[in-house]
């Protein structure tokens, strides 16, 4: 009896596409809370790392601006964290699945690529979404109560946001199979680049007029601006908000379909050359 | 023969101390990007405090008269003042986990028990490896510092540069002394880089990188007292913008880190040699 005895229409559809991303999901969960102590002190790690950036800025800040300044350093690190997770996690644990080689086999099995990559990365999303409400309530304590322009425009942003993220989180993926440990340095750097040509945790009139230029042609400069602009409750500075909105939404139908393509085309090139398993 | 019983000279101490030393400096010298994470990291600390500050403050001169204003500190340019926070936070912090991190990295590679039942003291490794830090730290706050000076317009010749450096090179020695208690905690514990992802912080805070301790509570200021991270930090601060001395002159803040020199190694290694023997008759000390 041959191994596989199953018909291509057993392989697809909702159905099975939801199982093999909640399995998957089940066993990132597992492997996070493993780690009890990480789980307790990363609501702590967000915390201090927000409290020592926004008291710095503050003793350079006139007293008046204190809630404004807080509202653009906290909505600002939100993105920041969630890209963080974004850039990181996928290539990350793909490269633990080839250290512990378990990769080639995991790549060998019938099961969707693009599941395999959103379920490593749900479990660390619900995880920083935790972190974001604690460190919420954190940061009111003790600078006062934080702007809430519009909650409800926010979430929607942000899971637009989010989904610009993962667009860069598969491309990544592909790239972490390519390069492999190089990566690391790259994404590093990249990360802090991007903290500040996104002008991740301040206005982008902080930035001299050449950078400008080029967060302008960065997606995600629109997220950062239209987020924390709308959570606090001010006009948008890089374009108007619906222009802005327009990128938003554009964006977050075409980067991840790009970085998908991406990634498949190098997992079907590292096949081909037999290096999947390499590390 | 029984390897416990084998003679270790001097000579041998020496050849362990290098030998550690050869090791970090050849590993690190294949990793070039993460040597120049270490220069760029600390401009890119310092500059989100720093715009943030401007743009809400309107201008250079309004954030500095704000700086000076919440602060109290009126010698001092708040550029170059957290530049060099950034940069000596960035270089006390690979010291203070230098032993811990190292202990950590030999456990997951199954190394750890084996090298702990060779002849080669623990001593003789730590100071292979604070050799290797020394060398690492001075070379990247040069170049972090003249960086961060460079791409806000600050003059990094300002201030006493030779003193400056004296300071981090002695600075560095308590708090590679203190990376024993964290060698100590991830016998304990494990999780290394939860623990120094998580600490990190607060150290930063009550080193004053970016504001003096003043700013905080008093509750915070008992603990900077403690820290020996705090002194290095300010005595830099000091030495290149040109702020008062903690305890009034150069000499008497010198004399206060060398006791944290002669201190912390003591108790660092007190901690760990306890906590090394108990690990050892109960699971043993290569579990991870």
């Amino acid at each position: 009896m041959a191994l596989i005895s199953l018909n291509k229409q057993q392989l697809t559809g909702i159905k099975l596409w939801w199982n093999q991303f909640w399995s998957m999901t089940k066993k990132e969960f597992t492997v996070l809370t493993r780690y009890k102590l990480s789980f307790i002190l990363s609501f702590f790690q967000i915390f201090f790392i927000m409290f020592i950036f926004t008291v710095a800025a503050l003793v350079l800040t006139p007293p008046e601006k204190t809630s404004y300044g807080v509202g653009i350093m906290f909505y600002s690190f939100i993105l920041f964290m969630f890209l963080s997770t974004a850039l990181w996690d996928i290539g990350n644990s793909l490269r633990e699945e080839q250290y512990q080689g378990t990769l080639e086999s995991l790549f060998m099995t019938p099961i969707s690529y693009f599941s395999t990559l959103v379920s490593r990365i749900f479990s660390n999303l619900v995880w920083t979404g935790l972190n974001v409400i604690v460190t919420f309530f954190f940061m009111s304590l003790v600078f006062g109560r934080l702007p809430l322009a519009n909650l409800g425009l926010g979430i929607i942003i942000l899971f637009l946001s989010l989904s610009v993220c993962f667009g860069f989180s598969f491309g990544f993926a592909g790239l972490a199979l390519k390069y492999k440990e190089s990566m690391n340095t790259f994404t590093n750097f990249l990360q802090f680049l991007l903290m500040i040509v996104c002008a991740m945790f301040f206005p982008f009139s902080a930035l001299p007029e050449f950078i400008q230029f080029i967060s302008r042609l960065i997606p995600l400069s629109y997220c950062v601006d239209l987020f924390r602009t709308v959570m606090i409750g001010e006009a948008p500075e890089l374009l108007s908000f619906e222009l802005e909105l327009v990128i938003v939404v554009i964006s977050a139908v075409i980067l991840p379909l790009l970085g998908i393509w991406y990634f498949r085309r190098t997992v079907q090139a590292a096949r081909r050359e037999g290096n999947l398993a390499e590390y | 023969m029984a390897l416990n019983s084998v003679k270790v000279s001097f000579n041998d101490h020496l050849g362990v101390l290098f030998g550690t030393f050869i090791v970090r400096v050849k590993v690190i010298s294949r990793y070039k990007g993460a040597l120049l994470m270490d220069v760029i990291l600390p401009l890119f600390l310092a500059a989100m405090p720093i715009l943030l500050g401007q743009a809400l403050a309107g201008s250079t001169t309004a954030a500095s008269a704000n700086f000076q204003q919440s602060t109290g500190l009126t010698e001092a340019n708040y550029i170059a003042y957290m530049i060099i926070g950034a940069n000596v936070f960035s270089t006390i912090m690979t010291s203070f986990w230098l032993f811990g991190l190292f202990i950590r990295r030999e456990q997951t590679l199954g190394t750890l028990e084996s090298l702990f039942m060779s002849p080669a003291h623990k001593l003789s490794i730590l100071a292979g490896l604070t050799l290797y830090v020394q060398a690492r730290s001075l070379l990247t706050f040069v170049l972090g510092y003249a960086l961060g000076c460079i791409v806000f317009g600050v003059n990094p010749l300002q201030g006493q540069v030779l003193l400056a450096l004296f300071i981090l090179s002695l600075g560095l020695i308590p708090m590679n002394g203190l990376s024993f208690l964290l060698g100590a905690l991830v016998l304990k514990v494990k999780q290394a880089n939860t623990i120094f992802n998580t600490f990190q912080w607060p150290l930063a805070i009550i080193s004053g990188i970016f504001f003096p301790i003043t700013v905080l509570p008093v509750f915070f200021q008992v603990f900077a007292f403690m820290f020996p991270g705090f002194y290095v930090t300010y005595d830099i601060q000091a030495a290149l913008t040109g702020l008062k001395w903690l305890f009034g002159n150069v000499f008497m803040d010198l004399g206060v880190l060398f006791a944290f020199t002669i201190i912390c190694p003591l108790i660092g290694y007190w901690i760990f040699a306890k906590t090394e023997a108990r690990s050892k008759k109960a699971e043993g000390i290569g579990q991870f």
